[in-house]
């Protein structure tokens, strides 16, 4: 009997994996007590960092040191919904002002592209009215009539109170002009001089009506 | 008879020798720390395995959930991870990296580290709060709860607006948290105090409230006003808009 139990506790392959079990996990368990307090420190340290970069940051605000100091408040700083909303502005506005460069060296083809992918990403930019109004004006430049009548349709859906809206119709005007229904493009013209209180709108609106051959 | 009392007691302190051990293994330490250290020393850490766990450390009680990491060196408690709580007589201050959580007597106070802020509650003693890179201590009512955040674009860390625990949070810290240890004089003092927290902070939140809800019902009536002239204006330039298009 006391053979066998020597045996039994020298030999026996559950009590040795029970063991390494009991070792490894006392391992894992200090590994992560120590990744733990490495994030703790780290977290730490980004705390120390963000403290200390509002004093800092106007110092270095025109230097080369400026824009590698905001990278760093961005990372340590709390992402405010501010900062978030400030952040896609500035994207919008790159994006932007892309498109609105291809629509100025007459590349209407890009700039219809662009200006697509612009209202897709950024729908809701300070920008998007403006975005539209180029996409009416890269299309009627290409010679796609339908797509622009459909594009000048949503400008009105979209911002009917907007001097993009007036201009657009005065571009649906000129559509009709070049399709021979000039009466009705007079209509239109007659409708956003008195619709749209804005004087450049108004007076483009006028200077049409004026150059109508019936 | 004698023979089987003993025997008796002699497994009571069997089973509880066992229990204390189970306990004390539970707990891993920093690099060179021996469990001995635990409370000396504030860079020697503990992390607690799955099940919640309470030690006695110092003059403190110390309660900790699963995964909480910890140090204990005098009166000062470093929390790095997970929820705790703590039961001081002598008083304690308790340190995290979103801030820092002080009392002086007779405290009792829970609190939980996540990933964006720490929750602090403070259920009896007069405590004082003070978030990362704020110079000046927040102090809490018994019974209230306050958030910590992570420092902001100004460089100093934001404080929530101090409100009164719900009925299941209670109820949670003093079974899961305190783990049923706190005396019942001791839970209903707190219950009592807890009480007159919601109260105080209700009358408080009350007034924000109507504050608030008049405010949104200005700004409902003016922005219907708006949509319905907006509309208006719509309905007529599509109409005009259709028409010459002849898209009806």
């Amino acid at each position: 009997m006391f053979v066998y139990q020597w045996a039994k506790m020298t030999y026996d392959e559950k009590d040795v994996l029970t063991a390494r079990i009991h070792s490894l996990s006392t391992q894992l368990k200090q590994a992560e007590l120590e990744t733990a307090l490495v994030k703790d420190q780290f977290f730490g340290f980004r705390q120390e960092v963000a403290m200390n970069l509002p004093t800092l940051l106007p110092s270095l605000k025109d230097s080369a040191q400026g824009y590698a100091a905001r990278s760093i408040a961005s990372v340590t700083q709390k992402p405010g919904l501010k900062n978030q909303e400030a952040s896609q502005e500035v994207l919008a506005e790159l994006s932007f002002s892309k498109a609105k460069n291809a629509f100025q060296t007459k590349n209407f083809e890009k700039s219809e592209h662009l200006l697509k992918e612009f209202i897709r990403r950024y729908g809701f930019s300070t920008h998007a009215p403006d975005a539209h109004f180029l996409l009416v004006e890269s299309l009627y430049q290409q010679g796609k009539a339908e797509e622009t009548v459909e594009a000048i349709r949503k400008v009105i859906d979209l911002f009917p109170g907007h001097e993009v809206a007036g201009f657009s119709m005065i571009r649906l005007g000129k559509i009709m002009e070049d399709q021979g229904q000039a009466g009705n493009a007079a209509d239109i013209y007659k409708k956003v001089i008195r619709s749209f209180p804005q004087r450049e709108v108004a007076s483009l609106a006028a200077a049409s009506l004026a150059g109508v051959n019936f | 008879m004698k023979t089987r009392r003993l025997l008796k007691i002699f497994l009571l302190f069997l089973a509880f020798s066992v229990e204390i051990h189970v306990k004390a293994l539970d707990l891993a330490l920093s690099p060179g720390c021996t469990k001995d250290s635990l409370g000396k020393s504030k860079e020697c850490f503990a992390m607690n395995g799955l099940s919640p766990g309470q030690q006695k450390i110092n003059d403190l009680n110390v309660f900790y959930q699963s995964r909480s990491v910890f140090s204990v060196s005098g009166s000062l408690i470093k929390w790095v991870q997970g929820e705790g709580a703590v039961q001081a007589p002598k008083g304690v201050e308790i340190e995290t990296t979103f801030g820092s959580a002080l009392c002086e007597k007779d405290c009792v106070g829970a609190f939980e580290k996540k990933e964006d802020r720490l929750e602090f509650h403070a259920l009896k003693g007069k405590w004082q709060v003070l978030s990362f890179a704020q110079k000046n201590r927040q102090p809490l009512l018994e019974g209230s709860s306050l958030a910590l955040f992570q420092v902001g674009e100004k460089g100093l860390s934001d404080w929530g607006i101090a409100r009164s625990l719900s009925s299941s949070e209670l109820k949670h810290l003093f079974s899961k948290v305190f783990l049923n240890a706190l005396s019942s004089r001791e839970r209903a003092e707190i219950t009592t105090s807890w009480k007159k927290a919601v109260s105080a902070l209700s009358g408080l939140y009350q007034s924000q409230a109507q504050r608030a809800v008049a405010s949104r019902k200005a700004s409902e009536e003016r922005e219907k006003a708006r949509q319905l002239r907006e509309e208006r204006e719509d309905r007529a330039l599509r109409e005009m808009f259709r028409r010459k298009n002849l898209l009806d």
